[in-house]
């Protein structure tokens, strides 16, 4: 009944979108697995609890395919998944009524394979938790997006709903607050 | 734009392996403190991003959000044969006053026929349930396209809300860089 899309990493996401609306559910996958990583690590930096990370992972992909018309493309498909993840941080927080539903500062170091691990270097981990924790939320999504995903201004603001001159300048308060903690 | 800004513009994607420092920038790195602190920042946060969460298997994470749509769709399918059938008799039953007035254009307007005027208000506020073979038999797809498209205007509240309400200094600063920008 359905043409069946071609699933490589060739295929670009509009295609593989269209192919979901089409009914084939392999397409849906492939950009499940394409993105459901740089979308946790955001969802995970931004500051959900790490048990929280995979519901809302699969919350804001449920969100995407549902509203896959809404997806303007012009942004990238990621952006636009960073957009939607944003927007459940944002109601997780209003929900438990403004109190914070994630404490940085109290997350566990990783484990380290190497039982000699700088001291100094977990210590640096642990005051950037801390003040990426007290970042207010936008400056602390930009940064993440900037940092961790190398995404540029006009793709950070259309996921945000901001302008790229407000991104570039929640970007540098966000990096001047931040590197007094690793000097 | 200073050489400091031009570094930190680039340091992002240096950081994320996508292309390396110059000799230039490497020598002004060596030199700038500020931007030896910006470097040392963003390396610690990349570090932090590539470590920090084990993931799960994204094939269960595929497999959740599936069979969330599949329930979606088959609770969806359950409830259209009504609610088609009343937006579909409303429709009708508008074109039908249209024509009516047309008809009866020139001071008999108010004088449709009884029966016109009785079956507007009762297709709207209770909706009959009759079934529409024509919708049953398209395919599930081609009907789930039809539902979105009448969905809409309900499905498009709060997917794009616009910025944060909960970081007023944030308003006032995107207001202030918007004024800039024209
Ligand atoms: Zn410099």
């Amino acid at each position: 009944m359905t043409a069946r899309a071609t699933t490589d990493s060739s295929t670009d996401d509009g295609a593989l979108a269209a192919a979901y609306t089409r009914g084939d559910e392999q397409a849906a996958a492939e950009l499940v697995h394409r993105h459901a990583a740089a979308v946790g690590r955001f969802l995970y930096s931004a500051g959900a609890d790490a048990g929280d990370v995979d519901d809302l992972l699969q919350e804001t992909f449920f969100r995407a395919f549902r509203r896959l018309d809404q997806w303007g493309r012009q942004a990238s498909f990621r952006s636009w998944l960073f957009g939607i993840s944003s927007n459940l941080l944002r109601d997780e927080f209003r929900r438990r009524k403004g109190r914070r539903m994630f404490s940085l500062e109290d997350r566990d170091i990783p484990d380290r394979s190497d039982p000699h691990a700088d001291l100094a270097a977990v210590e640096t981990e642990e005051r950037l938790r801390a003040g990426l924790g007290r970042l207010p939320r936008l400056q602390r999504e930009v940064f993440l997006l900037r940092v961790n995903e190398g995404s540029d201004y006009g793709q950070i603001a259309a996921a945000l709903g901001t302008t790229p001159g407000a991104a570039r300048v929640h970007y540098h308060h966000a990096v001047k607050k931040l590197k007094e903690l690793v000097r | 734009m200073s050489v400091c800004t031009q570094l930190s513009d680039r340091m992002p994607g240096v950081a994320l392996g996508r292309s390396p420092w110059t000799s230039e920038e490497q020598r002004h790195l060596a030199a700038c403190a500020d931007c030896r602190a910006e470097w040392a920042l963003i390396l610690a946060v990349a570090r932090l991003g590539a470590g920090s969460h084990a993931l799960g298997d994204p094939s269960v994470t595929a497999a959740g959000v599936l069979r969330r749509l599949r329930t979606e769709g088959a609770r969806r399918r359950s409830r259209r044969p009504a609610w088609v059938a009343a937006g579909l008799a409303t429709a009708a039953a508008a074109v039908l006053v249209v024509w009516t007035g047309h008809d009866t254009a020139g001071g008999t307007h108010a004088a449709a026929p009884a029966a016109t005027r009785i079956a507007m208000p009762a297709a709207s506020s209770t909706p009959p349930d009759f079934p529409l073979p024509e919708l049953d038999s398209l395919p599930a797809d081609a009907l789930d396209s039809v539902l979105r498209v009448l969905d809409e205007p309900l499905a498009r509240a709060g997917a794009w809300e616009l910025p944060d309400l909960d970081d007023p200094c944030d308003q006032v600063l995107e207001q202030t860089v918007a004024h800039k920008e024209g």
